[in-house]
């Protein structure tokens, strides 16, 4: 089955969903009911969170869950139905927006689709009301009235949580963001050369375990399983989800492990890889210190390390401070500075070039415990 | 209600238990379709409908508590759509004083029917299902990947937070915090601070553990698909056919 969404959505379309289903329970125990319409709530934070078809599709599918398994909201007179399109709606409008323009103020989203929602669905209750002989007008009236607390609830509640998604690594979502156009910015067929050369030069084994750390859309990764025997192994690690989807697409090869993770925190076992490459990530890294630390944790004694760039040092530096946003001060020090460093932490340099056509750091882990 | 959800799920010993997952998810929808579409204003719909429902009750074994429990929980829900009525007499009022009682009891009768029916049809399709079976339903059917993917997570989810959820619920309660009032304005307050904040890391988490484990895309393949017998194939008839009745019966009727 190919769903397209990555592991995160369809984390917090479940974890919110169950939410959505399990809120009313808590509600109940103070005595609040539904008057505060409490499935509503996870589902219109979660918009904030995923995107639009994770959302709708969520909201679409609580409420008809929910009316199936404890009979509430029911579904004839359609409720569940009714709640079902206004949530989908709503989480679609907000999802969308969320995504477009990710430092609009929440409540400026928030209040007109809720409103714009409850008009929805007191819609769909007069209509059906009319087709099947009830008072329309009252029951429709009912509607409107009852949903009201819930509607102030989720104005107070859902922004100060939905600003929670900007706490997380502008850097992960500024690579989350260009995940999709990155390859159309790179001449992959010059790439792929310049990687088959480098990697020849560094002496990739076939029956290696080589850790590809911050393997952005799986470029790097391609030219390696060309290098590797049936018996090696690649372990693919970003920090960007995306980017590891966009590699996903790309690349259907047993021999990738695919991993979402940051290089400071590595979920391998120690001595575990034969050779890891750094491949234009290294600048990114806010505290290398750590990322060597742990890049030496998970290489076996005698593994190598590679820390490469295809440019100059100022080219790079360049690109990124003209990129802004999140990367702007993201700046590749020179490759003394990283010999030095990766000495500190237990490796012995080989290797250094910092000129205009490369930037590589190349060393190999001691044999000795911790540095 | 809502805290049986896994005492519900898979509960069921009847006979549709044998079919394959996805014939009883196909059989269930068609079923809960046709008692939907079938007429309450006449006998032969009324009649369809309860044979419906009782016969699908009866097929999937559907145990007498949560059967007493949906019942129950159908009338406090559906009978005071007759407090309607006067409302709905009044308006009827020009027609002759027997055509105006059967109209204005009608659409509540329409409810107070299909509303049951309706709840009990989904309630008895889910104790056929359990949470697996649910999931090679699902794969097995041409449902949206996007839907499926994500239905079967929030039943997975929700299983593994309703543990939590009582657990937080009983401490709440012995704290003192059922009484409403001055709890109940605490409860909202920790709302963004406490409880979504929480669903949020959790999810992060949950998140580094799919990840961890290589969920991937094509990963949900990986169940096998159970075959449809002879049975599955006679169920699926069955159904259909039952829905083109209701149908027929509510055309004619509109006819």
């Amino acid at each position: 089955m190919k769903n397209r969404l990555s592991a995160r959505d369809l984390a917090y379309c479940g974890l919110f969903g169950a939410a959505a289903l399990l809120f009313p329970v808590v509600f109940h125990v103070v005595r609040l009911g539904h008057v505060f319409m409490p499935m509503y709530l996870p589902l219109v934070t979660l918009a904030f969170f995923v995107p639009p078809p994770a959302a709708a599709a969520t909201a679409l599918i609580v409420p008809i869950l929910s009316g199936a398994v404890t009979g509430m909201p029911p579904f004839f007179p359609p409720t569940a139905v009714f709640m079902s399109i206004e949530l989908a709606i709503m989480a679609a409008l907000i999802a969308a927006v969320a995504a477009r323009r990710p430092k609009v103020n929440e409540w400026l989203v928030l209040v007109p689709v809720l409103l714009f929602g409850r008009a929805l669905y007191v819609g769909l209750v007069y209509a059906f009301s009319l087709a099947v002989a009830l008072p329309a007008g009252f029951l429709a009236g009912l509607s409107l009235l009852a949903g009201w607390p819930g509607i102030v609830l989720m104005i107070a509640v859902v922004p100060p949580v939905a600003r929670l998604r900007r706490n997380r690594d502008p850097k992960i979502s500024f690579f989350d963001g260009v995940a999709e156009k990155w390859d159309g910015w790179e001449d992959l067929p010059a790439l792929a050369a310049k990687f088959a050369a480098g990697i020849g030069a560094f002496g990739v084994g076939p029956d290696e375990t080589v850790l590809d750390a911050g393997c952005g859309t799986g470029n790097l990764t391609r030219a390696l399983l060309a290098r590797l025997s049936p018996a090696g192994r690649i372990i693919a690690v970003d920090v960007a989800a995306r980017m590891i989807e966009e590699a996903r697409r790309k690349i259907k090869d047993p021999r990738v492990d695919w991993r979402v993770a940051d290089v400071r925190r590595l979920p391998l076992s120690d001595s575990s890889c034969d050779r890891a490459i750094c491949f234009s990530v290294w600048p990114h890294m806010d505290d290398r210190g750590a990322a060597a630390a742990e890049l030496r944790r998970v290489l076996k004694p005698g593994g190598f390390l590679h820390i490469w760039h295809l440019a100059s040092r100022a080219r790079i530096n360049e690109i990124h401070a003209s990129a802004g946003g999140p990367i702007r001060h993201d700046i590749l020090p020179p490759a003394a500075e990283t010999s030095e460093l990766l000495l500190r932490h237990g490796f012995r340099v080989t290797a250094s070039i910092d000129d205009e056509e490369c930037y590589l750091v190349s060393a190999v882990r001691d044999g000795r415990g911790k540095p | 209600m809502r805290t049986r959800w896994h005492e519900i799920w898979g509960c069921g010993r009847g006979p549709a238990a044998r079919l394959a997952p996805q014939s009883r998810i196909a059989a269930g929808a068609v079923l809960f379709a046709a008692g939907l579409t079938a007429p309450a204003g006449t006998v032969p719909g009324i009649v369809l409908t309860a044979a419906v429902t009782a016969g699908w009750i009866a097929a999937c074994g559907m145990p007498g508590r949560a059967l007493r429990s949906f019942a129950v929980l159908g009338l406090a829900m559906f009978l005071p759509y007759f407090l309607l009525a006067p409302l709905l007499v009044a308006r009827a009022s020009a027609a002759s004083g027997a055509t105006a009682l059967a109209r204005a009891f009608g659409a509540p009768w329409d409810v107070f029917l299909h509303g049951l029916a309706g709840m009990l049809l989904a309630a008895a399709t889910v104790t056929v299902l359990s949470a697996s079976d649910l999931r090679r339903g699902l794969l097995a059917l041409p449902v949206p990947d996007v839907l499926s993917a994500v239905l079967i997570q929030i039943v997975h989810q929700t299983g593994e937070l309703l543990a939590e959820t009582k657990r937080v619920a009983a401490a709440v309660a012995v704290r003192g915090g059922s009484g409403g009032g001055r709890s109940a304005v605490r409860a909202l307050a920790s709302l963004p601070r406490v409880w979504l904040p929480r669903i949020i890391s959790r999810a992060d988490r949950v998140a580094e553990a799919m990840e961890l484990r290589g969920y991937a895309e094509s990963d949900l393949r990986i169940l096998g698909r159970t075959a449809l017998r002879a049975a599955d194939a006679a169920v699926l008839i069955g159904a259909f056919a039952i829905l083109a009745l209701a149908a027929a019966l509510r055309w004619r009727l509109r006819g």
